[in-house]
């Protein structure tokens, strides 16, 4: 008899227990998907469909043209009547950020994106206004 | 007791790694990953993108589910997990295009799949619907599934994107 029994010790091996949970945590970390998706809502600016919800009249209509080369042109009609030319997307958050401040109950946009852009652009012209004007309507049909 | 046991393995040459800790450790690594597994297998059930489809990446975007999902990949459309239209390009057949926006059109064919829709399934138009397109495809490509899905009364639409870390 063994030291450990007579003495009423023993040790629990722990080291095919510790091998498969090795194993398991490296297939688990091979197989798993660390990226994450997410749903961007969009309205759709469209004649003959439902357009996305506005409260009542709103006092002006925003419109953003996104260009091939990527510049933007601001277009506000209603109240107020303006079109800017807009060379970044810096300065379309500005120019935006200062339109808010003017007409906050406006939180519609509608952005009017070249055809000939890929979706990338679009996709990211929209996330610049939506810092701003929370609902973006797709237009230009 | 324990120091006369630890003499006794020193004095002969058996030296025991105290590997209880590193056990504790990966059990609790097991555990969030099994937690962080099952709730992506989940989502990956209504989200899993195609290889060969690059989503547009941003660093906003809710999660949600339900609705219809619609894919543009470079060479077809695909309607809840069945292809219903080809592409060539990201782009539709010309054959394909009616004439009614301003300088694209709808698609027929997609037209035609979002009509059944709504017929077959009864499908509420208040029914989301998730475009889960290539990040390359063009806005007129795009612009024309919109159109096809809103002429047939669909107005809540939802855009896949990549969320940036």
């Amino acid at each position: 008899m063994s030291r450990e029994k007579k003495s009423g010790m023993f040790e629990l091996n722990i080291v095919p227990i510790i091998d498969c949970l090795t194993i398991l945590v490296t297939f688990m970390l091979a197989s798993g998907v660390f990226v994450s998706i997410g749903l961007l809502d969009v309205g759709v600016s469209a004649s003959g469909a439902a357009l996305a919800s506005v409260d009542g009249d709103p006092p002006i209509d925003i419109q953003v043209e996104l260009r091939p080369d990527k510049t933007f042109t601001l277009k506000v009609n209603g109240k107020e009547h303006r079109e800017v030319s807009i060379p970044s997307v810096e300065a379309l958050n500005a120019e935006l950020k200062s339109v808010q401040v003017r007409w906050a109950s406006v939180k519609a946009v509608t952005l009017i994106p070249n055809k000939q852009l890929p979706f990338q652009v679009v996709v990211k012209g929209m996330e610049t206004i939506r810092k701003t004007h929370p609902e973006v309507m797709l237009g230009g049909f | 007791m324990l120091k006369k046991k630890k003499k006794h393995r020193r004095k002969h040459g058996e030296e025991h790694l105290q590997i209880t800790a590193l056990a504790d450790i990966l059990m609790v690594v097991l555990i969030f990953l099994l937690k962080s597994y099952s709730s992506s297998i989940s989502s990956v059930d209504d989200m899993s993108v195609p290889p060969d489809l690059k989503l547009p990446v941003t660093s906003s975007g809710g999660v949600d589910k339900g609705g219809i999902r619609i894919e543009v990949a470079v060479d077809r459309i695909v309607l809840q997990g069945k292809k219903v239209a080809d592409l060539s390009e990201y782009r539709f057949p010309a054959s394909d295009l009616n004439q009614d926006l301003s300088d694209n059109g709808t698609s027929k064919t997609l037209y035609a799949v979002f009509e059944n829709e709504v017929k077959k399934n009864k499908a509420d138009t208040r029914t989301r619907v998730w475009l889960v397109a290539d990040q390359r495809a063009p806005y007129a490509t795009i612009q024309t599934v919109l159109a096809s899905a809103a002429l047939n009364g669909f107005s809540e639409f939802k855009i896949a994107v990549l969320k940036e870390e």
